[in-house]
């Protein structure tokens, strides 16, 4: 599944993944990005004591926290497994992709599958620098370096495996070792493609760099670094890993950083970026920690002293709020204010002339207008699929309000409906989906808008002039540093979002992925680490997780988002909410290098073994009877059919108290798969690119029903 | 007889010898039934002789001509190409490496043996390239043939004399293979004669004496005259080592013929004691074999486990030692008794048990321990009754240390300058032991003055050490008994209840194999000094291990554990990496003296004046700090210092790993020796021939280095070394990732203990 399913929870993770792949500089440079997590020790001892660490202490929860940590042990080993098998078959993969997916610790995802009371902390950092040569695409790549610290008492067992990992890169014979290496003094282990036959293809790929597009690792005291670029200077990217406090953080230089992207996209982000106000701002920081027993979320923006762009429509005015009340199974709510004008502006200039409303419209909208803003979620109702959302807005001049209304509605299909006493207008869409018919009206100067009628009504329902927003019970406000800024008021309810996910979205969402192969094997592609069933009871997450906000701060330019909840903010909850069965869906889903590279690997085994085969045939006028008979009479490695991390590989008795594991299944009397007569079948179900041999010696890769079909299906 | 009848006779023979060649088998059908041949264990290799014996009749011919070819001028060819590797001309030597190539695998372990020992640095490259060369060719057909060769030398051994064979092993003493030559000299050695015995002479010089010590065990064995000549005059000569003498006189006293008597016999006359004593020692009065390797039913075993080389057991007989063969019965199915060659099985282990002996144990620094009743000790010697040996007057200058205490399991503290006597309270009262009997002993201190101390009182006693050891390139047999006692010994000769023994020092033993636990062919003498301390980095913890690896101190939690060092009080200086600490504790754990002002540390060592000297490493400086803690020293000028040694002469030797070098500083930091080029150099000792051991970590080397930085000596193939330390007995420790290893000067492993990574090693 692309990732542009669930765009704002992987935007980081896409972001960090498509960096690390770098190209070396002579100038040092500041990272453009840095994610760390630091003080994992104070954070575990401090765990227990959360709100979240209780939860997590109850079985159903510790039971899906085991299945998402074995998960992600078991994609290392496979990983593992694959780049083993392209040593052994001297198969060149590009040093980029050995580093950020086979070795264990750079993908952070990796370090997380080992126990997490060894690590102290981690620090994933991008670089750019400008006089880095281009590759042949004229792109300037960043480079990525991690470095992954550990306590003390497991230096000695990390260094073991790093050791190991640095042997096992000796082995590879496409990989050339640079004698001696060296970063900051300290012994390292640094690798670039070998000026082979075999590399021919990825060095074209990487053109004149290819010597800057090496690996490098080396230990300092208690921490492990891994950098993707050539060996000279590497130390002026070695990061400070010295301490910190204990917080998990994302800092963003955004200046570099949408230079960076505008290189990686092709072109510069202009307009864009000016549209949004991004341009004035230096800083973004995203922090974690735990306060008492809550997470305090923190969101930051530092400008350069002016805000500009949406950025600063949304910052960059005074107001009341609106007053707002929920129905019953609100989710979310933020209430906050909006320069209209501005904002405005920037949609007509960016839009054009298909801005549709006239100059005159846009006066009166925004002098009808507080500026005040309350948008709400809730649930959606029973058997429905969207949220139900409420939007209110203050209104300053309700006749020229209700003039640009009137304008706007006589382009629409429309219905004027009574709830309660109220006169509203239900708007409808001939193509839009079942259930949107947004509806709206005005009651005691603010105008309600909600995504249906029933909402609306339900909304109207809930007003009651007393409660002035969604109702969060006594949660706590986080302090900080700076003026609080009274424009801005966030609501969270992480249980109720919770059941909408698990109890509508989720079931939905598994309704729509392909289901055609086996679960349970652990390395099935596109297999997630959890299902719904395996989710947690929304019960249970209710009991812990109560409703929470969330408060600003400006001190001097910094805007900071203070979020104190039993797991922070909205989008640390969403991300561990969807995490087990969406996102580790696709962090199963193979790369494309991987998978171009199992199948290289599918494709020498299956060769190697058609060689014996061939031999056996030639000699015996017939197939073996078994594999057994074949690997009695040919030299023929344990390992010849066994995939890389293929635990569905069946076991198979060669007599003698010899045993192997074989990924394919033979077919002594070839059966007929897509006309072909075949002997050897993956036993995998998959849902495309099933390998079979066939008796003349073609590797074939299936798809369709035949790629699909369960193994037994065949020969029968 | 009618002539009818007679050509029916004449027909019937005719088919009969007809139908019995048409059993002979050809080379292809020798080869396919020889498959065994082409594995790696021993167990497997030995059952295929003992199948293909089955057929001797079948396979003998096709055998026959497999062993015999031109193998001695295919060994001057290559000899000669890997000569002109080092021509002065260019042309030449490119000729002869492009030679070598298309030669191919059967060259290829003359050229390995090239490359790892070699005179001039280009032909070690040249070797090198060779090898790579070979191994992408691919030599599998070749390296076929060569495994079915060397098997069938090796079955040869069980063959009946027959001038064919004899033929094709004379001829197999000339192959490029040196396992094919040893197996063809011992195969000789047993069924050759007078028409032999030169072919197997020429073998003791040949190429430099590489097998020279089974040449001369094939001669004892050979029922010649000439040969008898031969082992005649280089017994009486000084021609022979220890090692050598011993195997003859192991292959002679398995004789029972009058000409090994004779010879016997006039060696026990010997000059040299100890070769009278060998010649005059022997087991139940007859040899144990009578010259020949028998499945006699009658034939006395003992019960043991041999260990392989693949570190695979076989659970079998023991009968005896056979020359330079050890003889095994029933081990390996086909062979009722097979002979199998030192090198093939080195240790051998008895399920014997027993008490072990009462009374003072005396640590030999020729490597035994023994133990009797104290009796005296003089300034010259020290006097006891052994139950094994009789009365021993054994010289102080040979003996490390006496322990009265049972309870002292370990001899450690020993001091090259003067005496030392542990009490049982672990003080040490130093100076010079100046006499003792059954009830005292009587010491000049330090300060001139006298003490007596009961023996009562008296835990150990430690002789003055010597400060360095002549390396002691004699091979032994190392000994185990129930008794608690340790003999590093010359095997006279062994049946399957006894073992006769030769040992200097100690003199002449018979010992019944029931009374030994452990035998240990092929191992180096000189002191082992009894334990070895281990740093396990990766398991954070520091472990002692006696000689047979058995873990007898652990110390857990110690947090990067890059050094441990046992003091003379027998506590543990600790170095701890990953919390930058360095800490003395003592048996118990506790500790007795920390220092943290540091930043991750590699190396600490305690001076003789009592202050500690740490090699500070990412502080970049090596300091001399006192007891107190306060720096009374350092160096600091840009050095990243992995290990550090105070030397005898005040300066210190740094391995500094930012400039890839080692370094001998002065008092005032001046730098008054260097060696560059040594890149990520963990570890470096000065030996005491002034010499200086370092150890490359990413080269997975360890060199010996003299004045001028030349390598003199070295080791290669180590897994990720941290740590070498050159033993008392010449030996080389090394610990490496996943294990620790002992090399003796010619590279032979001939100790190891597992661990997880061990970085840094100690034996005393």
């Amino acid at each position: 599944m692309p990732y542009r399913y669930h765009p704002t929870v992987c935007a980081c993770l896409l972001t960090l993944w498509t960096a690390l792949p770098a190209q070396t500089t002579a100038q040092p440079a500041a990272p453009v990005m840095e994610l760390r997590v630091r003080g994992v020790p104070e954070l575990l001892a401090h765990w227990p004591n959360t709100v979240a660490g209780k939860l997590a202490a109850e079985n159903d929860v510790a039971e899906a926290v085991d299945a998402a940590v074995s998960f992600t042990a078991h994609q290392s080993r496979r990983l593992d497994d694959i780049i083993r098998a392209a040593i052994e078959l001297n198969i060149p993969v590009l040093p980029a992709t050995v580093l950020v997916e086979h070795l264990s610790m750079p993908n952070p995802w990796r370090v997380f599958a080992r126990p997490l009371q060894e690590l102290r902390g981690i620090d994933l950092c991008v670089y750019v620098d400008e006089e880095a040569p281009e590759s042949p695409r004229g792109l300037v790549m960043p480079r990525g370096i991690v470095a992954v610290s550990c306590r003390p008492r497991y230096e000695g067992r990390w260094t073991q495996l790093f050791d190991r990992e640095a042997q096992l890169l000796d082995k590879a014979a496409w990989l050339t070792t640079i004698a001696d290496a060296k970063v900051g003094g300290n012994p390292a282990w640094a690798y670039r493609l070998a000026v082979t036959e075999g590399t021919a293809g990825l060095r074209r790929q990487l053109g004149t760099a290819t010597e800057q597009y090496g690996i490098w690792m080396t230990h300092l005291p208690g921490t492990f670094v891994y950098g993707n670029c050539g060996i000279e200077g590497a130390e002026k990217y070695v990061p400070d890993n010295a301490g910190g406090p204990a917080a998990v953080s994302l800092t963003l230089d955004v200046p570099a950083y949408l230079e960076m992207v505008g290189d990686l996209v092709g072109n510069a982000l202009g307009n864009e970026v000016q549209l949004l106000g991004l341009d004035t701002v230096r800083q973004f920081d995203w922090r974690g920690r735990f306060v008492g027993e809550l997470v305090l979320d923190e969101i930051a923006l530092e400008t350069d002293g002016t805000i500009s762009g949406i950025v600063g429509a949304l910052l960059g005015i005074a107001g009341q709020l609106p007053k707002q009340a929920l129905p019953k199974g609100a989710m979310a709510q933020l209430r906050t204010t909006v320069d209209f004008g501005r904002l405005f502006d920037l949609t007509r200039a960016a839009a054009g002339p298909e801005f549709e409303m006239t100059a005159e419209q846009q006066q009166d909208l925004v002098a009808g207008l507080t500026g005040g803003i309350a948008i709400g979620l809730n649930a959606p109702s029973p058997g429905a699929l969207l949220p139900r959302i409420f939007v209110s807005l203050g209104i300053a001049d309700e006749e020229r309000l209700r003039r640009v209304l009137a304008a706007a509605m006589a382009t629409m299909s429309t219905k004027e409906v009574t709830y309660d006493g109220v006169a509203c207008t239900r708007i409808t869409f001939d193509d839009g989906p079942q259930g949107l018919r947004p509806t709206f009206c005005i009651v005691d100067g603010q105008l309600h808008v909600a995504e249906s009628g029933r909402s609306l009504r339900a909304l109207l329902a809930a007003q009651d002039g007393q409660v002035e927003a969604m109702d969060v019970g006594d949660a706590p406000s986080a302090d900080g540093p700076g003026e609080l800024l009274p424009t801005f008021d966030l609501r969270l309810d992480e249980a109720a979002l919770y059941s909408a996910f698990r109890d509508t979205w989720l079931p939905i969402y598994e309704a729509m992925m392909p289901s055609a192969e086996p679960r349970g094997a652990g390395a099935s592609a596109y297999e997630p680490a959890l299902e719904r069933r395996d989710m947690p009871p929304v019960d249970l997450i209710a009991d812990y997780c109560r409703p929470s906000r969330a408060t600003m701060r400006r001190h001097g330019n910094r805007f900071t988002i203070r979020h104190l909840g039993a797991l922070g903010g909205a989008e640390v909850v969403v991300f561990l909410m969807t995490f087990g069965p969406m996102i580790s869906r696709d962090m199963n889903a193979e790369r494309n290098q991987t998978v171009k590279l199992r199948r290289e690997i599918t494709r020498r085994k299956l060769a190697a073994v058609w060689q014996a085969l061939e031999i056996f045939q030639d000699n015996r006028d017939r197939w073996p009877n078994d594999l057994a008979e074949l690997f009695a009479t040919a030299s023929l490695a344990d390992n010849a059919l066994l995939l890389p991390g293929d635990d569905l590989a069946e076991t198979v008795d060669l007599g003698n108290g010899r045993t192997i594991r074989s990924s394919f299944r033979y077919y002594p009397d070839p059966v007929i798969v897509h006309e072909d007569p075949t002997l050897l079948i993956e036993i995998r179900a998959k849902r495309t690119n099933r390998a079979v041999l066939t008796d003349s010696g073609r590797v074939q890769l299936l798809g369709g029903d035949a790629s699909r079909a369960p193994i037994d299906q065949f020969g029968n | 007889m009618n002539c009818w009848t007679l050509l029916r006779c004449c027909l019937f023979v005719l088919l009969v010898l007809q139908s019995l060649r048409a059993q002979e088998w050809t080379r292809e059908q020798l080869a396919a039934q020889a498959q065994g041949f082409q594995s790696e264990s021993l167990t497997v290799r030995l059952q295929q002789v003992g199948a293909l014996l089955q057929h001797k009749q079948e396979c003998f011919s096709a055998a026959v001509a497999l062993i015999h070819g031109d193998h001695r001028e295919y060994l001057l060819k290559v000899d000669r190409l890997i000569d002109e590797l080092v021509d002065e001309r260019w042309s030449v030597r490119e000729q002869a490496e492009r030679t070598l190539i298309e030669i191919g695998g059967r060259a290829k372990a003359l050229i390995q043996q090239h490359r790892d020992e070699y005179d001039y640095l280009e032909q070690q490259l040249r070797c090198s390239r060779i090898l790579d060369a070979l191994a992408a060719k691919g030599t599998e057909q070749e390296d076929r043939e060569q495994r079915l060769l060397r098997g069938l030398v090796q079955m040869a051994l069980y063959l009946d004399p027959d001038p064919r064979l004899l033929r094709a092993l004379r001829s197999a003493l000339g192959h490029t293979d040196p396992s094919v030559v040893e197996d063809a000299i011992r195969a000789l050695g047993r069924l050759g004669g007078d028409g032999e015995v030169s072919s197997i002479e020429q073998m003791v010089d040949w190429k430099g004496g590489m097998h020279r010590q089974t040449a001369v065990g094939a001669l004892g064995r050979m029922r010649s005259d000439k040969a008898i000549a031969i082992c005649r005059d280089l017994l009486t000569s000084d021609k022979l080592t220890y090692t050598e003498v011993f195997t003859v006189l192991r292959a002679l006293h398995s004789r029972s013929d009058d000409a090994a008597h004779r010879l016997l016999e006039e060696l026990q006359s010997h000059a040299d004691p100890l070769v009278a004593a060998g010649a005059r020692t022997t087991v139940g009065g007859e040899s144990a074999t009578d010259g020949e390797a028998t499945g006699d039913d009658e034939t006395k075993t003992t019960p043991a486990k041999f260990t392989l080389p693949d570190r695979s057991h076989v659970e079998a007989g023991f009968g005896g030692f056979f020359g330079e063969s050890l003889l095994v019965h029933d081990g390996f199915e086909g062979l009722p008794v097979a002979e199998l060659s030192f090198s093939d099985s080195d240790i051998i282990d008895f399920a014997h048990g027993g008490e072990p002996h009462q009374g003072v144990r005396v640590f030999l620094s020729q490597g035994s321990l023994t133990i009797g009743a104290f009796v005296s000790i003089d300034p010259e010697a020290v006097k006891i009754d052994s139950p094994l040996f009789g009365q021993l007057t054994l010289p102080r200058s040979e003996i490390q240390g006496l322990a009265l205490n049972p309870a002292l399991d370990r001899l450690v503290g020993a001091s090259v300058s003067y005496d030392r006597v542990r009490l049982n309270d672990d003080e040490f009262v130093d100076g010079k032991l100046l006499s003792g009997t059954a009830e005292t002993v009587t010491i000049e201190l330090l300060d001139g003055q006298e003490r007596e101390i009961a023996i009562a009182d008296i835990a150990g006693i430690l002789f003055k050490r010597p400060r360095m050891t002549e390396p002691d390139s004699e091979t032994y047999t190392r000994l185990d008994l129930v008794t608690g006692e340790r003999l590093i010994a010359f095997v006279t000769a062994a049946n399957g209840t006894e073992i006769a023994l030769a040992l200097p020092l100690l003199g002449a033993a018979v010992i019944p194999l029931d009374q030994v636990r452990h035998i240990e062919l092929g191992v180096g003498g000189g002191a082992l000094w009894g334990f070895t301390l281990i740093a396990d980095y990766s398991d954070n913890r520091v472990v002692e291990v006696d000689e047979q690896g058995r873990v007898v101190f652990v110390l857990e939690d110690v947090f990067g554990a890059w050094d441990a060092e046992c003091l003379d009080n027998g506590n543990l200086l600790i170095t701890e990496f990953s919390v930058s600490r360095v800490q003395e504790l003592n048996r118990e754990g506790e500790t007795v003296w920390v220092h943290e002002d540091l930043k991750n540390p590699y190396d600490a060592d305690r001076l003789d004046n009592g202050n500690t000297l740490i090699a500070d490493t990412f502080g970049s400086r090596v300091v001399e700090v006192d007891t107190d803690g306060k720096v009374v020293w350092e160096f600091a000028e840009d050095i990243r210092p992995f290990d550090c040694d105070r030397l005898a002469n005040g300066n210190t030797l740094i391995a500094d790993v930012i400039k890839d070098r080692v370094l001998e500083v002065n008092v005032d930091g001046e730098i008054v020796w260097e060696v560059k080029d040594l890149p990520n150099v963990h570890d470096v000792d000065r030996l005491p021939n002034g010499n200086t051991l370092v150890t490359l970590r990413n080269k997975g080397s360890v060199l010996e280095l003299d004045r001028d930085g030349n390598v003199v000596w070295q080791l290669k193939g180590l897994s990720s070394p941290s740590d070498a330390d050159r033993l008392p007995n010449g030996n080389t420790i090394v610990a490496e990732n996943t294990r620790v290893r002992e090399f003796d000067r010619h590279g032979n492993e001939v100790w190891k203990k597992e661990t997880s990574w061990a970085v840094e090693v100690n034996r005393y």
